[in-house]
């Protein structure tokens, strides 16, 4: 539905013109003085791109009409209202005459948005006409009947002894149904460029459908760019294993572990890695870097056909770019706790489309308490090209991590003073645990905008990824499968995975169809398809001993193949009723080489077969997506939505020839969403989500294991406020229910698994809350030639305690980050703090049994409560400056 | 207002939560058997048990059928060892089995000795440490072919290298009936051990005899309680051990008391009989 209008490189509103008088000083562009709204309001809720890939830009600016070209009509903004600047006093003496031409942003309810300085007519004509366009008021621009945001050019013509303003379009301050002719005969056509929604695809699926914009991103301090997620409702992010391993996921009531519930893209490419050995679904956001974080798109639930595989919580997609304040060249310094150093360089042309930037950053890090130092460095670099309605970008992401791992220690003895809460136990096997990651992501991507409304966009990328990571959960318990009489050398479990992946992606939405004048609508067809190739291993190894292998567990080669298809329809019945129906389906293949299939107990000869087992499994997964939207009213919407997807097995654990392989997710919503504009907009809504088969942790083999049948039932509200210009609010909250509908599978160890009807699944958080809060303003416009400002934001999450297995219950965590900084002209002074109150809480918990104390003749075998300890209060001071 | 409202949220959360599993803990109690009769033994002979200390622990219950290797995650353990005088039926408690509830099929225990996978050697626990690094430290009198033998045995009972590692060395079989679903209201665990069925299993006959000097025959031999110390055919002297207040061991002569050595038979008798014969039966309705 959106479309991203481009910078046009011959109407960069940022390049740098001469304007008329030419004795007048010539200052740099510069954005508007005065109050900044933190956030770019206009694009919040009407502008969101593509869930899937970046949106192709609209039509070029500089057409006087909206780019979308279809039956429904755009009209530009009218001024009703208007404000002749004032000649700067200070100027009459150099008998200046100057022209200075602003870039306006109308925003849906008429009033004015954020301003920018095309053309420069001097300091302080510029002022002067920024401080007139400001108290304007429009007709906003509309499409149909829909009010939209859009941006205008406006020029002012300074002349002595009085100035003249020119108004884009002509001001009337009594009669908003007139127009005035007032335009000089000389000016330049009108430059209108509409931002505004594109009729060829909504976003909004479903009540739990939310869109994060930067200004909310940025609001509250992030220690990592990752942060970024803890914006969205339901969402928690933990780190409990460094820098170097991805983070723990909970979202809407799954335990997503690393990644298996959530399907993550970032600039459109997948993120999630399947059947990865650390954690089916695996997504390691490391790599990300905060600065060029556009917006932030949550999709909870499975409603759109575009949604693949892991979107069983849902889907996040990050869009990656850079907005008009924050580019030029960027350098950033930081120094905080536990002597941690971050640089981090930026570079984003002023005159480049948004999408085009190249970033890098580095970290260092001796962590917060016994082996957890690290390092890590991550580029992205993403570039949109072309012109008209084929346009392309590329992307590429570069990532390197590698940090020491602290493990888990047992709660008892925490209690009993055996070990600190940040500690590390006092053997070699424990000390030994470390974490490396690297990975390469690239993309290929072009978008089509026809100007009958239909577009297009069809993708290459290819990735490559190479982890490991030695940890120890259980402490001594392990015997050697494979050398007889072998065991207590330590559990430190040895993990490789290394993969390489390709894939396309394509899709076509065709322009409207309107068979009657009350309906109108469109039709997508699409396709993923991807190849990965993927070598794993998991060994135990002797750290005492020069990490000497002492048992193989895995060793494996998987070659998949994911091809996923899918239409949608999308119908408008008059402007009250939206309906969405798609259908996608999945073929999924692989070939596993298990070269240690079929291992024979050490009693067995070893000679009467050859170790090693290939299988091989196909299997389909189908599922509706659909939606349904009722508007009654202007700011109220109802939606319901029902979906079912899947979830990709962890192929080593298949059986040849299995061909249903999948977990099936059926997920509902339904909700109310208002919209009063930025003083309020809050969605409100149920859902429930059934699984057929979910996954746990299993310590004692360092991955995930199969369990029953599982459903969630839950609600969700969401609210975003922009009282102010310079204030930005948002709050979540959400409850579920998350329950477990079957008892586990048995095994000989557990024929009967214990299972009670209604049993809360483990380690899910029934309510989470999150509010950011965030605050930017320009407290002298000119000191010493440049504004003097300051930022500062709140960030807060809480997570009621989580049911534990075994009845226990973990404690709450409750985290306040807060921030201020102040800036002066490009350069901006900022301290941070994160976990503010201090809170001493789990980044995440178990319960498994371990034995920690090898010379004390007992082991220890009913399940015990481990944790891995949260990070502390700290404190971070940054330095940056943008030229 | 904030600290209220977070409690608030709290006791709702958690009063929302249901699991299928709680950790719970069962009084464990331990006694013996009072024998008040001689036991028959081997062969009709009586024996009257005077001493039968027995080091007990640690202690697991299993979910599966089958505890040891299947058995990596107990339902309910125990983890200290206990010296159990297994001649008093009082009970006497133990400690405390802590877990988790569900049903329980199987257990497995030490006798005060451990194995480890960390290290080849046993570990000697505190209660096999108070009887000397032993098991069971049994007493008694035996009467065979009219003579009384007064004996001892100490018995440690371990793995070893033929054997297996990292496992506790005595295990319900598959032929015994063993469930109890543990719930969180359990009154208490009771074993009883009976010392009984240990000796019962043993063949005294071996430790008495009533022989001459003879040619080709042993150096001291016993007729009945008198100690003749032979030259082949020659008796060189004797002794009367009854008169001493000993009792005259075949090949040994006059001693206070037969040690049962760990080479014999009786003693691979009574080993057998702790890991495999001479279970504890558990009763999960004694209320203390």
């Amino acid at each position: 539905m959106d479309e991203k209008t481009t910078h046009q490189r011959e109407h960069s509103p940022l390049s740098r013109q001469r304007g008329d008088g030419a004795c007048c000083r010539r200052q740099p562009p510069k954005r508007a003085a005065g109050f900044e709204l933190c956030a770019a309001v206009c694009v919040c809720m009407l502008c969101a791109p593509s869930a899937w890939a970046q949106e192709p830009p609209a039509s070029a600016a500089g057409e006087s009409s909206a780019p979308v070209a279809e039956p429904v009509a755009v009209s530009p903004p009218r001024a009703v209202l208007s404000t002749e600047a004032a000649y700067p006093p200070e100027a009459l003496t150099a008998r200046c005459e100057t022209r200075v031409e602003l870039l306006v942003t109308v925003l849906a309810n008429g009033s004015v948005g954020e301003v920018s300085v095309a053309i420069s007519g001097g300091q302080e004509f510029d002022d002067a006409a920024v401080a007139a366009v400001r108290q304007w008021r429009f007709e906003p621009a509309q499409r149909g009947e829909r009010a939209i945001d859009s941006r205008i050019r406006v020029p002012f013509q300074f002349t002595l002894p009085r100035a003249e303003s020119v108004p884009a379009l002509a001001p009337s301050t009594e009669d908003a149904g007139s127009r005035a002719d007032q335009a000089p005969a000389d000016e330049a056509p009108l430059d209108v460029t509409v931002r505004g929604e594109r009729q060829s695809r909504t976003e909004d699926r479903s009540v739990s459908d939310f869109r994060i914009e930067r200004d909310v991103i940025v609001a509250a301090p992030r220690q990592e760019g990752a942060d970024v997620l803890r914006a969205a409702p339901g969402l928690y992010i933990g780190r409990a294993e460094g820098p170097a391993v991805a983070h723990n996921y909970m979202l809407r009531g799954f335990d997503a572990d690393h990644g298996q519930d959530i399907e993550f893209r970032v600039g459109g490419l997948p993120i999630n890695m399947p059947s990865h050995i650390h954690g089916q679904g695996y997504s390691d956001l490391g790599f990300l870097i905060g600065d060029t974080i556009r917006e932030l798109r949550v999709t909870e639930g499975v409603y759109d056909p575009r949604q693949g595989d892991f979107a069983v919580a849902g889907s996040i997609d990050l869009r990656l770019g850079v907005e008009d304040r924050d580019r030029g060249v960027r350098l950033r310094s930081g120094y905080g706790s536990w002597n941690t150093f971050r640089q981090f360089v930026m570079w984003a042309p002023r005159e480049a489309p948004e999408e085009t930037f190249g970033a890098v950053q580095y970290m260092r890090t001796d962590g917060f308490g016994e082996n957890r130092a690290g390092q890590s460095g991550s580029g992205i670099f993403q570039h949109r090209f072309g012109d008209g309605a084929l346009t392309f970008r590329a992307i590429g992401i570069l990532h390197v991590a590698r940090s020491d791992l602290a493990g888990v220690v047992r709660q008892d003895d925490v209690d009993s003073g055996r070990a600190c809460f940040t500690c590390v136990y006092p053997y070699p096997t424990a000390q030994a645990q470390n974490a490396l990651a690297n990975r390469f992501l690239a993309g290929l991507f072009a978008d089509y905008a026809g100007s009958d409304g239909a577009n297009g966009q069809a993708g290459l990328w290819l990735g490559y990824d190479n982890f490991r990571i030695q940890e120890n959960f259980t402490g001594f318990l392990q015997q050697s499968r494979v050398l007889e009489r072998v065991g207590g050398r330590g559990d430190l479990i040895e993990q490789q995975n290394r993969t390489f992946s390709l894939g396309l992606t394509g899709r076509y939405r065709t322009s409207p169809f309107r068979p009657a004048s009350w309906v109108h609508g469109t039709v997508e067809v699409g396709a993923d398809g991807r190849l990965d190739v993927i070598h794993q291993a998991q060994n135990l190894l002797d750290a005492s001993v020069r990490h000497q292998t002492w048992d193989r567990r895995v060793d494996a080669s998987i070659r998949g193949v994911d091809l996923g298809v899918w239409g949608d329809l999308d119908w408008i019945f008059t402007q009250y009723l939206r309906l969405r129906a798609g259908l996608r389906a999945d073929v999924l293949s692989y070939d596993v080489e298990d070269r240690l299939g079929n291992f024979a107990p050490l009693t067995r000869p070893q000679d009467s077969f050859i170790r090693g087992f290939r299988r091989s499994a196909l299997g389909l997964a189908w599922g509706p997506r659909t939606s349904a939207e009722a508007k009654p009213l202007e700011w109220l919407s109802i939606l319901a939505a029902y979906g079912e997807g899947y979830r990709s097995p962890q192929a080593r654990l298949l059986e040849d020839g299995e061909k249903a392989p999948f977990s099936k997710v059926r997920s509902a919503d339904f909700g109310l969403r208002f919209d009063w504009g930025d003083p309020l907009r809050l969605a409100v809504g149920g859902f429930y989500t059934h699984l057929s088969d979910d996954v746990a942790f299993d310590a004692a083999e360092g991955r995930l294991e199969r369990i029953g049948a599982t459903q969630r039932l839950g609600a969700v509200a969401h609210a975003i406020t922009r009282p102010l210009r310079w204030l930005v609010g948002s709050l979540s909250f959400t409850f579920v229910d998350a329950t477990l509908l079957e008892p586990p599978p048995p095994s000989a160890e557990e024929p009967q698994p214990p299972f009670a009807e209604g049993q809360n699944l483990p380690f899910v958080p029934p309510i989470v809350i999150r509010a950011d809060l965030g605050a930017r303003h320009t407290f002298i416009e000119r000191l010493g030639r440049q504004p003097f400002g300051g930022r500062a934001g709140l960030g807060f999450s809480f997570l009621s305690p989580r049911p534990l297995p075994y009845g226990d219950l973990a404690n709450p965590v409750a985290l306040l980050d807060a921030s201020a900084a102040l800036s002066w002209g490009p350069v901006e002074l900022a301290f941070e703090l994160f976990n503010a109150l201090n809170s001493r809480y789990a980044a995440i918990e178990y319960a498994f049994p371990s034995d920690w104390d090898p010379n004390d003749g007992i082991r220890p075998r009913t399940p015990a409560r481990h944790a891995a300890a949260g990070a502390p209060l700290s404190w971070m001071l940054s330095l940056a400056v943008t030229l | 207002m904030r600290r209220h409202a977070l409690a608030l949220i709290t006791v709702v959360a958690a009063g929302c939560a249901k699991t299928g599993q709680t950790r719970t803990s069962v009084p464990l109690f331990v006694a013996g058997t009072n024998v008040t009769e001689p036991v028959v033994a081997a062969f009709g002979v009586p024996v009257t048990i005077e001493r039968a200390d027995l080091a007990f622990g640690p202690l697991y219950l299993c979910a599966g059928a089958t505890a040891g290797d299947l058995c990596d995650t107990a339902r309910l353990e125990w983890l200290e060892t206990v010296v159990v005088d297994t001649t008093l039926d009082e009970p006497a408690r133990a400690g405390e089995l802590l877990g988790v509830t569900g049903t329980v099929r199987s257990w497995m225990y030490d006798l005060g000795i451990s194995s480890q996978l960390t290290r080849t050697q046993p570990f000697i626990l505190g209660a096999a440490s108070q009887l000397g690094a032993a098991s069971l430290v049994l007493e008694g009198r035996a009467v065979a072919d009219g003579i009384e033998v007064p004996f001892t045995a100490s018995v440690p009972i371990q793995q070893t290298d033929d054997t297996e590692l990292g496992v506790p060395v005595v295990r319900k079989s598959t032929s015994e009936s063993f469930f109890r679903d543990v719930d969180s209201d359990e009154s208490a665990l009771l074993l009883r051990f009976d010392p009984s069925a240990w000796v019962r299993g043993i063949d005294f006959r071996p430790y008495v005899s009533r022989e001459t000097c003879t040619s080709g025959g042993p150096t001291i031999a016993c007729d009945g309680g008198l100690e003749r110390t032979c030259d082949g055919e020659t008796e060189l002297s004797t002794r009367d051990c009854t008169a001493m207040g000993y009792v005259c061991i075949p090949g040994a002569g006059c001693r206070e008391r037969l040690t049962i050595d760990q080479q014999s038979e009786a003693y691979r008798s009574l080993r057998n009989a702790l890991v495999s014969g001479g279970r504890p039966s558990f009763n999960w309705d004694y209320v203390p």
